[in-house]
C-alpha cells in the first residue's frame, strides 16, 4: 500500500494526517510518492521563509496552524517535508508528543532497547583487558566511565526486569547472537568467527511453519543482527569488525524484508525457505573468514 | 540525585558516568528520545534506521556530555552522518571496482530519492496517464492538495466519483509499483 493512500478524503483531516506522518516512520515513502507521482516542484524559498510568522504556532499546535496555501505547498514541494520533520522532532512542543506512533515504530524502539542492553552486556568483559599504564588519559577515562555505566546499566536492567509487571516482561532471546554471552570477547578471531557461525546455525534448530511462530523466530534472528552491529568485536581487526557489521546490515535488511512478506500474508514456509538460504550464506561467510 | 522524568537532558546525561543511577538515567534518556530518533532515521535511511540508531545510542552512552549539549540534536547528527557515510560507501564504486572518494557535492537527500522504487513509481505514473487518464487527473488533484469538492467540480464529476477514481488509481499505482516486472501494465 502506498503511504499517500492513507491520506484522508476530507481536507479538514489532512493536517492531522500530515502531523502523524511527520512523527512516523514512513515520511520517506510519502516524500518519494509525492515526488514521483505528483507534480513535484522545487522549493522556491527556505522552509523558514515559507513558514514565516506561523512557525511558533506550528511547533505548538501542528500543521493545522498553517494557512491552507502553505500546507498545500508542502505537498507540492515534498522536499520541504524532511526538513519540517527535523524541525518538529527537535523543537516541537507537547502536541507533537501526543500523536500516535505506528506499531512498527513502537516495536522497533522496544527491540532496540533490548539490543542495546545486550550489546552493553557483551561489551562488559572487554574492559578489564585495558591496561591503564598504556592508555592515554582520555581513553582511560572513557573506559572507566564506560565500565561504570555498563555495570550500572546492567544493574538497572536487572532491577527493571525484576520490578516491572510480569505481563510486560519480554522474553530474553535464548539462542543465536542475541543470547547473552554469544559473542565471546576473549576469543581468538577464528574462535570468534566460529562462535558467530554457530550462533547463526542455531536458526535451524527450530522449524516453525505457522506465521506467528516464524515471525517471532525471525524477530529474534533480526535482534541478533542488531546485537552484532551495535557491538564492538575486540577479537577482530578494525577491518574485520567493519566487514562483519556491513555484512550484518545487509542480512538484517533481508530479514526485515522477510518479516514484511510474512506480514503481507505470504506463505510462511516459502518465507522460511528464503531465510534459510540467507542464513546458510551467512554461516558460510563466517566460516570462510575463520579459515582465512 | 535520583533520575526522574522531571530532570533535564543535561542532568540525566551528567549521571551516565560515575553515578549510582547511570542505568536509570540512560533508560530515561532513551525513552525520551528514541521515538523521535527512529522516526528521523527511518524517514531517511529506511532499512538501516534501526541499526544506525542503535549505534548512535551506543555512542551516546560513551560520550562525554557537556551541560550545554543538545542530546537529541546530537543523536540526529550522528545518525545522519553515519547514514550518509554508509550510503556513499555503498554507492561510490567505480567501474573498475575501486572505491571512489565521496564527493562533497553529493546531496544525500536527492541521491537517496533516485532509487529503484522512485523509478518504478514514475513509470507507473506514466502508465496511469496513458491508460487511465480519467484516474490520473484525479490523483494529480489529490496529490496537489486541491480540495476534492473544487477538484471534482473542475473535472466535471461527482464527489463520490472523484473519491472512487482516486481510490482505484492509488490501488493500481500500488500494485504497479509493487510488481516485480518493470513495465507491467496497470492492473
Amino acid at each position: 500500500m502506498l503511504a499517500i493512500a492513507t491520506m484522508p478524503d476530507d481536507p479538514p483531516d489532512w493536517p492531522r494526517w500530515l502531523d502523524e506522518q511527520l512523527v512516523g516512520d514512513r515520511l520517506g515513502d510519502v516524500v518519494d510518492e509525492l515526488t514521483a507521482l505528483g507534480t513535484a516542484r522545487t522549493p522556491e524559498k527556505s522552509l523558514t521563509d515559507l513558514l514565516g510568522s506561523v512557525r511558533a504556532e506550528l511547533l505548538a499546535r501542528g500543521t493545522v496552524a498553517l494557512p491552507e496555501p502553505v500546507r498545500r505547498r508542502l505537498l507540492q514541494s515534498p522536499g520541504y517535508l524532511l526538513e519540517l520533520q527535523e524541525l518538529v522532532l527537535l523543537e516541537g512542543g507537547d502536541y507533537w508528543q501526543t500523536l500516535p506512533r505506528p506499531r512498527r515504530l513502537v516495536d522497533a524502539i522496544g527491540r532496540s532497547r533490548e539490543a542495546i542492553l545486550a550489546a552493553v552486556r557483551s561489551a562488559e568483559p572487554i574492559l578489564p583487558t585495558v591496561k591503564p599504564a598504556r592508555q592515554g588519559r582520555g581513553r582511560l577515562r572513557w573506559s572507566v566511565s564506560f565500565a561504570a555505566a555498563a555495570c550500572l546499566l546492567i544493574g538497572g536492567f536487572v532491577v527493571w526486569q525484576q520490578t516491572r509487571p510480569p505481563e510486560k516482561q519480554s522474553e530474553a532471546v535464548a539462542w543465536g547472537w542475541a543470547k547473552p554471552g554469544a559473542l565471546p570477547p576473549a576469543a581468538s578471531a577464528n574462535e570468534y568467527y566460529a562462535a558467530l557461525a554457530a550462533g547463526g546455525e542455531q536458526w535451524f534448530n527450530q522449524r516453525p511453519d505457522d506465521r506467528a511462530s516464524l515471525a517471532k523466530r525471525l524477530n529474534e534472528l533480526r535482534q541478533g543482527c542488531s546485537v552484532v552491529i551495535a557491538s564492538d568485536h575486540p577479537p577482530l581487526s578494525p577491518d574485520q569488525q567493519q566487514g562483519l557489521k556491513d555484512r550484518c546490515s545487509k542480512w538484517a535488511a533481508q530479514f526485515d524484508a522477510a518479516l514484511v512478506r510474512l506480514e503481507n500474508d505470504e506463505d510462511p514456509v516459502a518465507v522460511r525457505t528464503d531465510v534459510d538460504a540467507v542464513v546458510t550464506k551467512l554461516v558460510a561467510y563466517l566460516n570462510s573468514q575463520r579459515q582465512a | 540525585m535520583v533520575p526522574t522524568t522531571n530532570l533535564t537532558d543535561a542532568q540525566l546525561a551528567s549521571m551516565l558516568a560515575g553515578s549510582d543511577h547511570g542505568a536509570e538515567a540512560f533508560r530515561l534518556l532513551y525513552d525520551r528520545h528514541a521515538g523521535a530518533l527512529l522516526a528521523f532515521a527511518a524517514s531517511r535511511f529506511r532499512n538501516k534506521a534501526e541499526d544506525l540508531c542503535q549505534n548512535a545510542w551506543m555512542e551516546a552512552f560513551k560520550h562525554e556530555w557537556e551541560p550545554a549539549d543538545n542530546i537529541r540534536a546530537w543523536l540526529f547528527r550522528v545518525v545522519s552522518n553515519r547514514g550518509i557515510s554508509a550510503f556513499r560507501k555503498e554507492h561510490a564504486i567505480s567501474l573498475d571496482g575501486q572505491a571512489e572518494p565521496p564527493s562533497p557535492s553529493i546531496d544525500p537527500a536527492e541521491v537517496m530519492m533516485r532509487d529503484e522504487r522512485l523509478d518504478r513509481l514514475r513509470l507507473c505514473r506514466e502508465k496511469l496517464q496513458q491508460q487511465k487518464p480519467e484516474w490520473f487527473f484525479v490523483v494529480q488533484a489529490f496529490l496537489d492538495g486541491e480540495p476534492p469538492t473544487s477538484a471534482s467540480e473542475r473535472l466535471g464529476i461527482s464527489r463520490a466519483n472523484f473519491d472512487q477514481r482516486k481510490s482505484r488509481a492509488l490501488d493500481a499505482l500500488a500494485k504497479c509499483a509493487g510488481s516485480e516486472t518493470r513495465g507491467r501494465d496497470l492492473p
